[in-house]
């Protein structure tokens, strides 16, 4: 196992059932995504992507093989220390921004600050420092519906940010956007990379975010093609 | 969408709580204000076997006998010495069997207000007239100021008439009475019967006086029975009201299960389209158990909010468009309709919002459990 790395993956499979059939999501994957550089998964539809991104978020359970997360085997974590680690080391940016629609900008990056147990002050800091990052402090107050979708996935990326994890994992964070904001998104990923040093793994089909990352990892039929 | 269905079904169920409050009441007015007071006071054995030929010998043998005791016991509005009379009334052509009842004609207007006039006036205290049942002055065909005579015979056995002037005419509500009854002014009817007794004491008690009280302030007088109205009115009121709670029960269960059907859709409707939220609330660390209690606390701020405007919304409705009443068509067995008010209490508020919080926290409970067996990473896809 590399020491750097903040992910480790020996021979990891994935399978769920879909009706009678079995679909093998992952086979055999060994990889490792180093600490500190904007990765990005790529590959066809169906190739895997989201399955690696959701074992990386410790939101599924490997089916064989092993995940070591910041040198822990993930297999032999609790599902309490599963949570701690979710609250504390890993940040989410969805597609569809999954934005909490009855808080402002500024409460829906501030709500998980809370649950860390941060003081009132500690968490204006953060809010204010994560918004003024991606660019949006002048809509701290606005509700999701009152924004634009660039603005809201800033928002989102802000709420990551905000709780300053090791690794942001972002499902094709420029999907619902045009070309000019998700190029915003992107650069936003690859300043909070190289300011706060953390990894941000992005599954995207999205060239443009291909030829910013700083590593790829390409995906096909749930085997890596290239890396 | 909960707090609407909430709030509008718990107002529909204090309304129709309320507006059965205000029947069941108003029945109860009706029958203490237009014929037995809050209750009678008959001398002990009145309604023994030695007293079915000679009825007298049950009678208090004049009015001194029970009114000063009431007087004392300081529980009482007014009391309303009776002397029941039977026998013959007729218009000098037409003869029918009248049941007849000397009363103190005064004191018996001013409380039993609930007897409708029909035309005339009731009983003013003075001697020689009479006031009669709507069905009997129409069977007799008598007008305003004729004359008529009534028949009948004294404690002794002999035979007696006198002749009175129809004052007035009135209607209590129920036919049976309407047909044979009339009032005359009590002396009158002790003159006819050829006595000074009394038969019976109707009382009215003050404002916040139980029949138990008065019962136990005159222990010592034990040669005295207690009839509530209740026991006296058990074919209209008594059984009118079972009658009414009944089908109240019955409507009140349909609409209850309608409302809580109502509620419990809304909730579990409203929390699987959280699945998201929820999703992404544990999908940054969030427990399980916080996520019960957020949306607990959510449900009942939800829920006591909800149900206080049910609670507004009624009392304003009541207060408003309600404030005059609702007219409601006779009952069975009655003639005469009445204008109920909408009576809520602070048990029926309290039942009714518990029954909403707790079917709430149910299908809140239900629900949640169900969306968080959904996979975070595919709940966070549901938005």
């Amino acid at each position: 196992m590399k020491t750097n790395s903040i992910f480790h993956v020996e021979g990891l499979s994935y399978s769920y059932r879909l009706g009678e059939e079995t679909i093998e999501a992952l086979q055999s994957i060994e990889t490792s995504i180093p600490s500190g550089r904007l990765v990005c998964l790529s590959g066809p539809s169906g190739s895997g992507k989201s399955t690696l991104l959701n074992l990386f978020g410790l939101l599924d359970k490997p089916k064989s093989g092993k995940l070591f997360f910041k040198g822990q085997d993930v297999n032999r974590l609790s599902e309490k220390e599963k949570e701690k680690a979710r609250l504390f080391d890993l940040g989410f940016i969805f597609q569809s921004f999954n934005l909490f629609p009855t808080l402002t900008a500024e409460e829906n990056v501030e709500y998980f600050l809370h649950r860390q147990g941060l003081s009132k002050l500690k968490r204006r800091e953060r809010v204010d420092e994560a918004l003024k990052m991606v660019g949006i402090e002048g809509q701290k107050k606005k509700f999701p519906h009152q924004m634009s979708g660039g603005q809201r996935q800033r928002v989102a990326i802000a709420r990551a940010l905000a709780k300053k994890p090791s690794v942001i994992l972002a499902d094709e964070p420029t999907a619902s956007l045009d070309q000019a904001n998700g190029k915003q998104v992107i650069q936003i990923l690859k300043e909070g990379c190289r300011q706060f040093g953390l990894s941000a793994i992005v599954a995207s089909h999205d060239g443009m975010v291909l030829e910013s990352a700083d590593d790829n990892i390409r995906l096909r039929d749930g085997k890596i093609d290239r890396t | 969408m909960i707090f609407s269905t909430i709030a509008f079904g718990a107002a529909a169920l204090l309304l129709f709580r309320g507006i059965n409050h205000g029947i069941l009441s108003d029945y109860r007015e009706m029958s203490i204000h237009s014929r037995y007071g809050h209750g009678t006071l008959f001398k002990k054995g009145y309604h023994g076997t030695e007293t079915k030929e000679n009825a007298w010998k049950g009678w208090f043998k004049n009015a001194d006998e029970i009114l000063p005791h009431l007087t004392q016991s300081g529980l009482l509005q007014d009391s309303f010495p009776r002397l029941g009379l039977s026998g013959l009334i007729g218009n000098g052509t037409v003869s029918l069997s009248g049941l007849g009842m000397g009363v103190k004609g005064v004191r018996e207007a001013a409380f039993f207000d609930r007897l409708k006039i029909i035309e005339g006036h009731p009983l003013d205290g003075s001697r020689g007239n009479i006031f009669i049942g709507k069905g009997l002055a129409q069977a007799l065909n008598v007008k305003l100021g004729q004359s008529l005579s009534f028949l009948t015979t004294t404690v002794d056995g002999s035979v007696n008439m006198m002749s009175f002037v129809l004052v007035g005419v009135f209607e209590t509500g129920v036919k049976a009475v309407d047909d044979v009854s009339f009032k005359v002014e009590l002396e009158d009817a002790q003159v006819l019967l050829d006595t000074q007794a009394i038969e019976s004491v109707a009382v009215a008690l003050k404002p916040g006086v139980e029949w138990e009280d008065l019962k136990a302030s005159l222990w010592e007088k034990n040669d005295v029975e207690f009839f509530s109205f209740e026991e006296l009115d058990q074919i209209n009121y008594v059984n009118g009201v079972r009658w009414l709670k009944g089908q109240s029960r019955i409507f009140e269960l349909i609409i209850l299960v309608i409302i809580l059907l109502g509620i419990f859709n809304a909730v579990t409707v409203s929390v699987a389209e959280r699945c998201y939220e929820f999703s992404v609330a544990r999908a940054n660390g969030e427990k399980k158990v916080d996520i019960l209690r957020l949306l607990f606390t959510e449900m009942s701020l939800l829920g006591a909010g909800s149900a206080i405007c049910g609670v507004i919304l009624v009392v304003m409705v009541s207060r408003t468009f309600l404030a005059n009443g609702i007219a409601m068509p006779p009952a069975p067995g009655m003639t005469l309709g009445s204008q109920i008010t909408v009576s809520y209490f602070p048990n029926d508020i309290l039942t009714i919002t518990a029954l909403c919080l707790i079917t709430l926290f149910i299908s809140a409970v239900l629900g949640v459990v169900r969306v968080l067996h959904v996979p975070i990473a595919k709940g966070v896809q549901l938005s």
